[in-house]
């Protein structure tokens, strides 16, 4: 797994790529732990191959905490990783584009 | 002698004590000694000899000096004229009588021994006697054919020069008598002389001052110093020098040891016998903590910094092992926890097949495989009621202590919840994600499927929070991916909503629930097992009942992950409705 940020003002964009798992999802975690002031989020996951449920927990706890701070957009979704969203429902409280 | 490749723990004791370091020093400072020695005496005799050179030389040229004085006459002059006048007029057979009738060559001059030239002889004799010299004589030297004409001899032996003998002159003499007796670079008079070696006369030095020279003949007075004893002598004093020099230094030598056995071997030695002690205790299992802390070094050197360092080395290894038994004990007890903490977890699921021996109407299968001595999956199945039997299957996020501990939660609260006779599925999971989060500090999430069969009808009513898709199969056909509606994870939002559905389960149907840990197991390339390698092995066995299905599943799951390790917790659930009644009842 791979994890670049890219801060602009009250933009962070955090790129993902490979696959992440509960073997790395603390890194993640950690990435995105500091996000004071951000008030828009952009996942860019076009990268990612693969997520487990340890990876969709970082997603959920970030989304609860942009709910209150912004908004949070997870882009680039494929195919594997949208039927992961589908399946869990993390569809319908995810912004995905 | 021993092999240098020998270790020194194979060596014997005598090897050791030939390879100790004292003995070492010693051969090192004995050779060394030894050259150096070798060195002051080659270039004392050098130095010596140099001098004994000079002197002697210088010796021989005074009496040269003196003798040419006394012989400065016109008398002896003419002798000389009258002696190479004769020579002269010789012919080349005639001069060669000298080496083949010597009586009659000397014939040929015997009117030169006159009485004015024995007195000549015996005054040189005396001269050359009082001052140490072997002979003195009078000579001339013709250039040309390189030889040497005697005039006067102070030999008074027999064997002396007749006036008019002559003798061949060597390479070296020759080098000497022609060179020119003024330095040209700095002008002065230099002291003319060769040395020789002889078989006849030995080591002899020999001068000459030169009286006069015509360009054919040079006229001189030599002198002829016997060197073989001063050589002796010179000998001697370079022998008794050695012996001098190599006792000094055997004693220096011993000095010198005993100091570095001291200063050096003693405290390496210690720190050697400190280390092989400590070595000896570690491989005893007793472990001292002072082999090198008690040690006494005290020369101020990197000696005494090793013994320090060695001491502080122990310490830190002492407190190292006892940290890492404490660490290895600590994890033992963990791992014991844990093996408990595994067989509290499996006894909380139902897993004692059938479990309703008494119910026909359906069979119910399900396994469990965690990756981890706990895990984070965890099937159930009860009956609420006589006509309701709940199935369960779930996944929490993540995997471990944390995983097993909310997964330990959420079985109890699903249970719980579907006890209160609600049987809808839907209304139940919601009922359970408000109990979640309520207290869920570490946000994690469940996912859940939730079926409620009514036993006597076959209506499977059923609800998905976020869980994988079921498959299911009808009486004699395959088993297929059912598409699902699906809502959130339990704990993932407040008000989450989720919609039950129904399925019509007829006599022989079959419903089969999983993890994740199924379709996402992967082998060595990452790929994942899938749903199609799911069905494939649900379907591979169609007469395939109970745990002869399940070892379906998780047998093709083997093969294709191969030697990767399993990641995440397998869990399956399997569900066959008989009918109604025992008379719908198929045998399938």
């Amino acid at each position: 797994m791979k994890i670049t940020q890219n801060r602009n003002d009250s933009q962070l964009v955090v790129s993902v790529s490979g696959r992440l798992d509960s073997s790395n999802a603390d890194e993640l975690e950690q990435a995105v732990s500091a996000i004071d002031g951000v008030s828009e989020l952009i996942f860019d996951i076009a990268g990612l191959e693969y997520l487990s449920s340890a990876g969709l927990r970082v997603l959920l706890v970030t989304q609860r905490k942009m709910n209150r701070q912004g908004k949070m957009i997870v882009r680039g979704a494929n195919e594997t990783v949208r039927d992961i969203f589908d399946v869990t429902g993390f569809s319908t409280i995810l912004t995905l584009e | 002698m021993t092999k240098r490749n020998k270790s020194v723990n194979e060596m014997t004791y005598l090897e050791r004590m030939h390879n100790s370091l004292s003995s070492k020093m010693f051969h090192t400072i004995l050779m060394f000694s030894a050259v150096l020695s070798l060195a002051a005496v080659s270039f004392g005799f050098y130095l010596y000899n140099g001098a004994v050179q000079d002197q002697y030389s210088s010796i021989a040229f005074n009496i040269s000096k003196t003798a040419s004085i006394m012989l400065e006459s016109e008398d002896e002059l003419v002798l000389a004229d009258a002696v190479l006048k004769r020579y002269d007029s010789l012919s080349a057979e005639e001069k060669e009588l000298k080496d083949n009738d010597p009586d009659a060559y000397y014939e040929l001059f015997a009117d030169f021994e006159t009485t004015s030239q024995q007195r000549m002889r015996r005054i040189l004799h005396m001269v050359a006697n009082e001052n140490n010299a072997t002979c003195i004589y009078y000579a001339a030297y013709d250039i040309e054919s390189r030889r040497l004409i005697y005039l006067i001899d102070s030999t008074m032996t027999d064997s002396y020069a007749h006036p008019g003998y002559w003798v061949p002159v060597t390479n070296i003499m020759h080098e000497s008598l022609t060179t020119p007796l003024i330095d040209a670079e700095t002008g002065e008079t230099v002291i003319p002389f060769f040395y020789e070696k002889t078989e006849s006369y030995g080591y002899q030095c020999t001068s000459w001052d030169v009286v006069s020279a015509d360009g054919k003949y040079i006229l001189m007075v030599m002198t002829d110093i016997d060197m073989n004893l001063i050589t002796r002598r010179g000998r001697l004093f370079l022998i008794q020098y050695l012996l001098f020099l190599l006792a000094v230094t055997l004693i220096l030598d011993y000095i010198i040891v005993q100091r570095l056995k001291k200063t050096v071997v003693r405290p390496i030695t210690e720190i050697n016998q400190a280390a092989r002690s400590y070595m000896k205790d570690k491989e005893d299992g007793s472990l001292g903590e002072h082999h090198f802390g008690n040690l006494e070094i005290h020369t101020g050197d990197e000696i005494e910094s090793l013994a320090v360092i060695f001491g502080a080395m122990e310490q830190d290894i002492s407190e190292y092992i006892r940290n890492l038994t404490a660490v290895t004990a600590e994890k033992e007890r963990i791992g014991a926890e844990l093996n408990i903490a595994s067989q509290i977890q499996n006894g909380m699921l139902p897993n004692i097949f059938p479990p309703f021996p008494e119910r026909r109407e359906f069979d119910v299968i399900a396994s469990m495989k965690t990756a981890k001595e706990v895990g984070g999956d965890f099937y159930d199945f009860f009956l609420i009621d006589d006509d309701h039997l709940a199935l369960v299957i779930a996944d929490v996020s993540g995997k471990g202590i944390p995983a097993a501990l909310f997964m330990m939660a959420c079985k109890i609260i699903i249970s719980n919840v579907s006890s209160l006779g609600v049987n809808d599925p839907g209304k139940i999971l919601e009922k359970v994600n408000e109990h979640i989060m309520k207290n869920n500090p570490a946000e994690m999430f469940v996912t859940v499927w939730l079926g409620i069969l009514e036993i006597k009808t076959g209506k499977l009513t059923a609800a998905n929070g976020g869980h994988e898709y079921p498959c299911l199969m009808r009486a004699g056909g395959q088993f297929e991916l059912l598409k699902d509606k699906h809502g959130l994870v339990l704990g993932a939002m407040e008000e989450s909503r989720y919609t039950s559905y129904e399925i019509q389960m007829n006599p022989g149907d079959r419903i089969f629930v999983y993890t994740d840990g199924v379709t996402e197991a992967s082998n060595e390339n990452n790929e994942l097992f899938g749903t199609d390698r799911l069905l494939e092995a649900l379907n591979s066995d169609p007469a395939a009942q109970g745990n002869g299905l399940m070892e379906n599943v998780s047998g093709a799951i083997s093969a294709f992950t191969g030697t990767a390790p399993q990641f995440d917790d397998i869990t399956m659930l399997a569900m066959q409705y008989n009918g109604g009644n025992e008379d719908e009842r198929t045998d399938n």
